[in-house]
């Protein structure tokens, strides 16, 4: 149900009125807190709200901007925000939405937290989501389903599906989440707001719980596309304890990026060219999206783009080899879940080693995980690596150079993020395959490196949002979100629609 | 009687599973074999795919550098994080039933 919107205030709006003192931390973080209330109920976005830690946080900054009354190094002061489960906060539960690590407290803060505190935000707790981080609904949550606020018999598209329900229906301007296979941008497509994948290595995975470490990557959530520069620039940055960080490639500076485009008067896209991925618009996507994309397209060119159809015959393997690469890193990367040093333990006194093993494992993972460690597991065994794991290596590369060539003509590549809106709860969740397929259009974004932003482009005859995906060469982010910017101004979508919770 | 999917039947299905370390009841097994023969054969159009990369390209050799420090010798100093979690401690070691009779 959608409703005139109601102007909620910005991430920059509340560290703006903070630093300025013109209204307090204290504020903002209230009025956030009595939106969760109203709203979480029906939402189920979160898996705890975090009141005392909230407290300490606020007394934390209360002394920074007591003893710097002019403190200007505070880029999210006062900004209440909620973190994916699978993002490590020191001393806090990470439970990554799974039994395993029901009562599993975090040791360290992940380098993005670490970059979050320091800028003055404020946590007020962690955003429900698809166990360790595998789905596309968040219906693989072992706590809670979370709904999607434009309509509660919908999921919000997953993994990252708590922190994007959570600005979706107000409660907080921006959050962060983790992509994978598309697991910040569809939720964000699927809950009409802004979501990034930044180019893999430019966010630390230093705290991030691996699912597949040569995919993952943490991105921002945000209800406008300049919140979520803000938030990007804030945890963006090379960083040693990642070993697969981008260590040459400065800080973001996403916020600049949008400042050079502002003058409205201007066209922007002057001499920039846009490829529309044929692949993409074929067979699979729904009329509506696929007419939403086509006017955003439109949108674009009047911005000054020349739009081009550019062809990446490789894109119908990239299901395929995404599923096989992610699923083997995971059976690796999952395989420190054994009960031995952390986590549910199964255990009595006859238990022989394996026996704690296999059933810590078996009782503690959901089945979607299962299915997953199985298919790694496979992939990766003995007679069939060669023909699966080996084999889709080499597609993926086939794939990346299929991009490369596409960024050889254009300057940005553009797709629906799903091809369909918001589903609904329990749809697909009994087809495992069918739900692999939703994530066509983000996957092969993961499986090359490249960065890519889903914006609200248009809703459908039921009301509910299409996202537009952008995608841009390695290390293009800050380009990206001033595109992205430029076409947010022309329909301000989250200025005439909203979901009508708070 | 069904034809076996790419993957197999019950049987691969267990040995999966305790390569996996994963105790799958037979509900599990029954469920999953179906599914997984699908997947796997979805997976199995990645077999068509023509190879354009040559005989000289090997995942393993050219990717891109991961950052390393400098091989030399480190402190520890978060003992007490690396151990207070777990079920079952002996001193500083972690605690684990008999592996060798």
């Amino acid at each position: 149900m959608a409703k005139q919107g109601v102007p909620k205030p910005t991430a920059l709006h509340i560290r703006d009125q903070v630093l300025q003192r013109k209204e307090s931390a204290e504020y903002f973080v209230a009025e956030a807190l009595r939106k969760i209330e109203l709203a979480e109920n029906k939402v189920d976005a979160l898996l705890n709200v975090d009141k005392s830690g909230v407290a300490e946080q606020l007394q934390a900054l209360q002394q920074k901007l007591r003893q710097n009354p002019r403190a200007t190094n505070l880029p999210l002061a006062g900004v209440p925000l909620v973190l994916k489960d699978n993002i490590s906060q020191v001393g806090k539960k990470l439970t990554c939405g799974s039994k395993i690590l029901e009562n599993f407290t975090a040791s360290y803060d992940a380098t993005a937290v670490a970059k979050l505190k320091e800028a003055g935000a404020i946590i007020l707790g962690k955003a429900n989501m698809d166990e360790f981080a595998m789905g596309s609904s968040t219906e693989n949550s072992a706590y809670k389903k979370t709904k999607n606020p434009w309509d509660l018999s919908r999921v919000p598209g997953g993994s990252s599906g708590g922190s994007a329900a959570a600005v979706a229906a107000g409660m907080l301007p921006i959050a962060l989440g983790s992509d994978t296979g598309g697991s910040v941008r569809q939720p964000a497509s699927f809950c009409g707001i802004v979501g990034h994948k930044p180019t893999y290595g430019r966010v630390s995975r230093y705290g991030l719980v691996a699912y597949a470490s040569s995919l993952d990557q943490i991105g921002p959530l945000a209800g406008t596309v300049s919140d979520a520069a803000l938030l990007y620039d804030v945890i963006s940055g090379g960083d040693e304890k990642d070993a697969t960080s981008l260590l040459k490639v400065p800080q973001g500076s996403a916020l600049s990026a949008i400042e050079a485009v502002k003058d409205l008067t201007a066209k922007p896209l002057l001499g920039k060219k846009i490829g529309v991925v044929a692949e993409f618009m074929q067979k699979g996507v729904n009329a509506e999206v696929k007419a939403a994309v086509e006017k955003a397209v439109q949108d674009l060119a009047s911005l000054g783009a020349t739009v081009e159809e550019i062809s990446l015959p490789k894109l119908s393997e990239s299901i395929a080899t995404y599923y096989v690469v992610a699923t083997a890193e995971a059976s690796s990367n999952l395989s420190r879940f054994d009960g031995i040093r952390y986590g549910l333990s199964v255990r009595d006194r006859s238990s022989s080693l394996q026996d704690i093993y296999q059933l810590s494992r078996g009782l503690g993972f959901g089945t979607e995980v299962k299915r997953r460690i199985m298919l790694g597991t496979f992939a990766l065994s003995s007679g069939y690596k060669n023909a699966y794991y080996e084999k889709a290596l080499r597609v993926r590369e086939m794939i990346r150079e299929d991009f490369a060539r596409a960024f050889g003509k254009v300057d940005y590549l553009v797709s629906p993020t799903a091809p369909t809106t918001a589903f609904k709860l329990g749809e697909k969740s009994q087809d495992p395959l069918a739900m692999y397929l939703e994530d066509i259009y983000t996957v092969p974004i993961n499986l090359t490196g490249i960065p890519a932003l889903s914006v609200n482009c248009g809703f459908d005859k039921a009301g509910l949002p299409i996202g537009l995906q952008l995608m841009g060469k390695p290390c293009a982010d800050e380009e990206l979100f001033a595109v992205a910017y430029r076409y947010e101004q022309i329909h301000q979508w989250s200025q005439s629609y909203e979901p009508s919770f708070v | 009687m069904s034809k076996e999917g790419p993957i197999g039947g019950p049987e691969t299905i267990r040995h999966i599973a305790r390569l996996a370390r994963l105790h799958l009841t037979d509900e599990e097994i029954a469920g999953f074999e179906p599914q997984l023969n699908q997947i796997v054969s979805y997976f199995d159009s990645i077999q068509a795919s023509v190879d354009s990369l040559g005989e000289e390209w090997r995942s393993d050799v050219i990717g891109s550098p991961v950052n390393e420090r400098d091989d030399l010798p480190a402190n520890f100093n978060n003992l007490s994080n690396a151990l207070n979690q777990a079920p079952e401690l002996a001193g500083h070691s972690f605690q684990v039933p008999r592996i060798i009779d």
